[in-house]
């Protein structure tokens, strides 16, 4: 038999997990995906609770009407639930002013090293250098080992440092909360949409069949 | 099966839409923070200007409510009138209710257009000579 691609043992293995890996990358996005749209989903719904007096009213009787009375409420829900991460990025924000003032450093440049900003408290690898798997003797860019590490969390001591880790707290946490809120914003004014399109609008056969 | 393939669909969809997905969101992001610069900036004229806040409740939400009130007012006053067996739209409550919310009567709006269209009247266009 004639083979035009002959793979070894080894080029079956990294193939087969390469092609493994990349459908759980997928399947893991995939999975976040819709944990997102069911969480916005959920959020939409308060569109449903802050509008239903005024429709059940019927002060509200125009799709442009209802658009723009959601739209009103809509930011001033963001506005009231915004202040919390606002302050605490405003507070991390002061600290790396200070720290700014204190170092001379460059103001977020540093903020992420090893040497002088938060970089120290996390792991990182030689990704750069990791030694990488051949198939049909063609170097590829898939890592065939664990690269060494180039930092192990730990503390530095000076100021810089010091006064990253305070900020980043205030942050990390202040962006959470502002990704979350935004995203509510988001899926209110989707079901904003949705919804001036649906509730008003008029079904022909319903009426037929009264008829 | 077919859900993991739907799901892997959608993760592969996202990763190739992640550059847009990722503007959208920045957009999204300035455009709140302008809006809650200028919401702020709303919030002080207002509280130094008429000490409101532009928390408060809406003039068309005010009106949805007083509404709603009435008609759970009214409603509460016709099920009490029908439990004391009486003419629930000519007691002196009922009025009192209408009154409060400017509504008309029902009994009054029906005896009118009882006279308005009373086919019998000689005045009535369509009345007598047909019948």
């Amino acid at each position: 038999m004639i083979y035009l691609v002959k793979l070894t043992e080894t080029d079956k293995r990294i193939l087969i997990t390469a092609f493994l890996a990349i459908i759980l990358v997928f399947l893991l996005i995939g999975l976040v995906v819709n944990i997102v749209r069911k969480i916005m989903a959920h959020q939409g719904r308060a569109v449903d609770t802050y509008m239903y007096d005024m429709l059940k009213a019927k002060v509200v009787t125009t799709p442009r009407e209802f658009r723009k009375i959601s739209f009103i409420k809509n930011f001033q829900i963001l506005y009231k639930k915004i202040t919390l991460p606002i302050i605490l990025l405003a507070i991390a924000f002061v600290i790396c002013l200070i720290r700014y003032f204190i170092t001379k450093d460059e103001f977020f440049v540093t903020y992420f090293t090893i040497e002088k900003g938060i970089g120290s408290l996390f792991y990182k690898w030689d990704w750069a250098e990791a030694e990488k798997a051949t198939i049909l003797n063609i170097k590829t860019f898939i890592p065939s080992n664990w690269p060494d590490a180039l930092n192990t969390p730990h503390f530095e001591s000076n100021v810089s440092s010091i006064m990253a880790y305070c900020s980043f707290p205030f942050l990390l946490v202040g962006l959470i909360l502002y990704f979350n809120h935004l995203l509510a914003f988001i899926s209110r004014s989707i079901q904003t949409r949705k919804l001036s399109k649906t509730f008003f609008q008029k079904d022909l056969s319903k009426v037929t069949n009264e008829i | 099966m077919a859900s993991m393939l739907k799901t892997f669909g959608i993760g592969l969809l996202c990763t190739v839409l992640s550059p847009l997905i990722l503007l959208v969101f920045v957009l999204y992001f300035i455009y709140t923070l302008l809006g809650t610069i200028v919401m702020f900036g709303i919030n002080t004229y207002k509280y130094f200007a008429k000490g409101g806040s532009v928390l408060d409740e809406l003039a068309i939400e005010k009106k949805a409510r007083q509404i709603l009130t009435a008609q759970e007012e009214y409603n509460q006053k016709m099920r009490e009138a029908a439990l004391n067996n009486i003419n629930p739209l000519n007691t002196p409550q009922m009025n009192q209710v209408h009154e409060e919310n400017n509504f008309n009567n029902p009994s009054e709006t029906i005896e009118n257009k009882n006279t308005e269209y009373n086919y019998e009247s000689p005045n009535n266009p369509y009345g007598g000579d047909s019948q």
